[in-house]
């Protein structure tokens, strides 16, 4: 328990963000982050090594897949959860071919969240 | 030229006019020859009387100068001289009562006897004679004188001549005839004019009757007089107005018979032809006058039944004969086919009066029905040509009415799918929020709390709107199928494995039905999972009470399809809702069961795959059954 999970969610919609924040509020062993847009996250991500992010794929200004090519110049080895609303195919054809990444529909289950968390933490060690 | 004839009809033997002028002109001259006699004969009687009483006062006169001369024997010479000059006196004589001539004028006659009875007479006796000397007519007056011998009176005789008379007679008579001759001319002139007077409205009459009965119903009688002639024009042109109201003339139905383009002939009782029309004429080649009267059988070719004894007695029997076939000659002999029909014309009385029969040429018509058989015969052809067609069109149609179909069921999914894409994003963001902390409630309520129940109804809430956008969204998502080979039987079972729970909870009996190395089949796996789970999970829903679903797969058309069947003995599909069940939001299932999409996006799923999918059922109670169709992927070398 001694090492938090670094959790980062970067959605320009108040209510998703709104949601992880109430599900960790009580889960003091994950340290989570969020970002309204992609430069937010990016800053956040210079300072701070994550576990895992959840990154939303339709965002104005810089878009989930643009975010993530970003974040890959930051730190390689991160592990990355699109999220989709699918309203934008393309935007989703392209994440999907991105290898080592997830796509996943909007709304998240909760269960799911956990899951993603739980495997992409121990896949880098940082869950105990 | 009418004109003429008809002023030379006036002196016409018997005619009317030559009758009353006759009439006339006889009477005016009868009674004028009548009151000329009369009037000579008066003439004359007055003169002959008047003479003769001249002459009895000179016989008178003379008598007493004979008597008192005898008496005193001297004979008044003298004056018997003066008688012999007086006018007209043609001879006296004193004769004796046996005859002899006493004295005379003449002296011849001295002594000579006379044969006569008047020379007894004792009266005064007027007679007449011929004076035998000049063998003229003279009236004799015969005058006995108061000289007797033997008891017997001797006479004085005086003869006097006539033929002044006679003459006057005949002056008078030649006067009367000349102005008679003047009378009558005169009066032949007024007898002329009086009788034309009276017959001219008599043959205005005339001439209107022939007018009116050669049917011009027009013509009108110009009155002047108001007597009965005048009252019989009027009445006349009366009935000459009610007839040309109540009649078509005689004129027009001639006209309406010589129009006509079909021959009309008209037979007599004995079958003699009293009319023929002009076109009769035309096409035999007669003229009028060498039809008329001649028997009926000189129109027709030899052979020819028509007019036998037994057609005429079948025709009179029915009335009419229609349309019957037979030959018409010509003066030249040439064969006229015809068609033929007749009828019996009746007077009031029902007798037979004749028989009308009317013939259409057939030549023409004849040559049209050879031609017309040709061309049906060519018709006949193309119409079976255009038969089969038909059918091909009619086949075609069929195909291009259900290709329309689909065609309209894609463009009702597409536009269903932008509509979805469209949404998608604003629907599932708030969904995210709903679902997120629905499910973080559930987590931190504790159990048996009243809430827990109502965040869970929330949470499903949730979940189902994300199914439905997730279904909806399937229309619109084209690109996102990885295809790849698979045997569709492998994919069947592990479809079956995810439901195998609810399988086994429903009591539902599975039995596959897999045809042996059937090719593999290049699909998107999940979607088609998708398609059989939606199939199954239907079947499941249908059988509630427990059943039997059979799935079988088998290799169908040219071996590039292959055929999946899922047969279930559920409570089957009413056939009216049978075409809708593939329609988006179409559902049997009461709201809130079932999204309605899960046939449509199964639907979709296939079209996108070239494949399809249909359903039958025979109703309800009687088990469902979808068939899918796939193509089969060609081989590796062929692509």
């Amino acid at each position: 328990m001694k090492f938090k999970i670094n959790v980062l969610v970067i959605d320009d919609d108040e209510i998703v963000r709104d949601v992880f924040l109430r599900i960790f509020q009580k889960r003091p062993n994950v340290e989570l982050f969020v970002a309204e847009n992609g430069y937010q996250g990016l800053e956040i991500i210079k300072r701070r090594r994550f576990n895992t992010i959840f990154l939303d794929l339709g965002m104005s200004g810089l878009n989930g897949v643009e975010t993530f090519q970003r974040i890959q110049e930051l730190d390689l080895n991160v592990k990355v959860t699109f999220m989709t609303a699918s309203s934008n195919l393309s935007l989703e054809e392209r994440a999907k071919r991105i290898p080592n990444v997830r796509v996943v529909d909007k709304p998240l289950e909760i269960e799911q969240i956990y899951k993603i968390i739980e495997i992409d933490s121990q896949y880098s060690g940082h869950m105990n | 030229m009418e004109m003429e004839i008809a002023g030379n009809r006036d002196f016409k033997r018997g005619s009317l006019f030559i009758k009353i002028f006759l009439l006339m002109a006889g009477l005016a001259i009868g009674i004028s020859i009548l009151a000329i006699f009369i009037f000579t004969a008066h003439h004359i009687k007055e003169m002959k009387s008047s003479l003769t009483e001249n002459c009895e006062m000179l016989a008178e006169l003379a008598s007493m100068n004979v008597q008192s001369g005898y008496f005193i024997q001297q004979w008044p010479f003298e004056i018997l001289k003066k008688i012999k000059d007086i006018e007209n006196i043609v001879y006296w004589r004193i004769v004796k009562p046996d005859g002899q001539i006493y004295l005379a004028d003449d002296a011849g006659l001295w002594g000579k006897k006379i044969d006569d009875e008047a020379v007894s007479t004792r009266i005064p006796l007027i007679k007449e004679g011929i004076f035998p000397e000049t063998g003229e007519k003279i009236g004799v007056i015969v005058r006995p004188l108061d000289i007797k011998e033997n008891g017997k009176p001797w006479t004085f005789w005086i003869g006097y001549s006539l033929e002044p008379i006679l003459l006057m007679k005949k002056e008078i008579l030649l006067t009367g005839f000349g102005a008679n001759l003047l009378i009558i001319i005169l009066v032949g002139f007024l007898a002329f004019f009086f009788s034309k007077r009276i017959t001219k409205p008599v043959k205005e009459l005339v001439e209107g009757t022939k007018a009116i009965s050669e049917g011009n119903l027009d013509y009108k009688i110009r009155t002047e007089s108001h007597d009965e002639i005048g009252e019989l024009a009027n009445s006349f042109n009366r009935m000459a107005c009610d007839l040309e109201r109540t009649t078509v003339s005689r004129n027009y139905f001639d006209n309406i018979i010589r129009s006509m383009i079909d021959t009309l002939v008209v037979l007599d009782s004995e079958e003699k032809i009293k009319m023929v029309n002009k076109a009769t004429l035309d096409l035999l080649h007669y003229r009028e006058e060498e039809l008329m009267g001649r028997p009926a059988s000189i129109l027709f070719a030899e052979g020819e039944v028509l007019f036998k004894k037994e057609k005429l007695v079948e025709m009179i029997e029915k009335g009419k004969i229609r349309n019957f076939d037979t030959i018409y000659l010509t003066s030249s002999g040439e064969k006229i086919p015809v068609s033929f029909s007749g009828s019996i014309m009746r007077n009031a009385n029902g007798e037979i009066e004749g028989i009308i029969g009317v013939a259409k040429d057939m030549r023409k018509a004849q040559k049209l029905i050879s031609e017309l058989k040709a061309s049906n015969l060519e018709l006949t052809r193309s119409k079976n040509a255009m038969l089969n067609m038909l059918e091909d069109l009619d086949e075609s149609h069929r195909k291009l009415k259900v290709l329309h179909a689909q065609l309209l069921q894609v463009e009702k999914m597409s536009a269903v799918g932008r509509l979805a894409a469209g949404v998608a994003h604003e629907i599932n963001n708030p969904l995210s929020g709903v679902l997120g902390f629905a499910q973080v409630l559930l987590q931190e309520i504790p159990e048996g709390n009243a809430w827990r129940n109502d965040v869970r109804k929330i949470e499903e809430g949730a979940r189902r709107c994300k199914k439905i956008v997730s279904n909806l969204l399937t229309f619109s998502r084209q690109e996102e199928f990885s295809l790849e080979l698979a045997n569709i039987g492998e994919v069947i079972d592990s479809t079956l494995s995810l439901c195998h729970n609810q399988i086994v909870l429903e009591k539902i009996r599975i039995i596959r039905k897999y045809e042996k190395d059937l090719p593999q089949v290049k699909v998107s796996i999940p979607h088609i999972e998708q398609v059989f789970l939606n199939l199954i999970t239907n079947a499941i829903q249908a059988m509630p009470e427990g059943g039997e679903l059979k799935i079988s797969t088998r290799l169908r058309g040219k071996g590039d399809l292959i055929e999946i069947s899922f047969a279930d003995t559920g409570k089957g599909i009413e056939k009216e809702i049978l075409p809708k069940i593939f329609e988006p939001f179409f559902t049997t299932r009461e709201v809130g069961k079932g999204t309605g999409l899960g046939l449509s996006v199964s639907y979709e799923i296939l079209k996108r795959h070239n494949g399809d999918i249909s359903v039958e059922s025979e109703g309800e109670g009687r088990g469902a059954l979808f068939t899918i169709i796939l193509p089969v992927e060609k081989t590796e070398d062929e692509v």
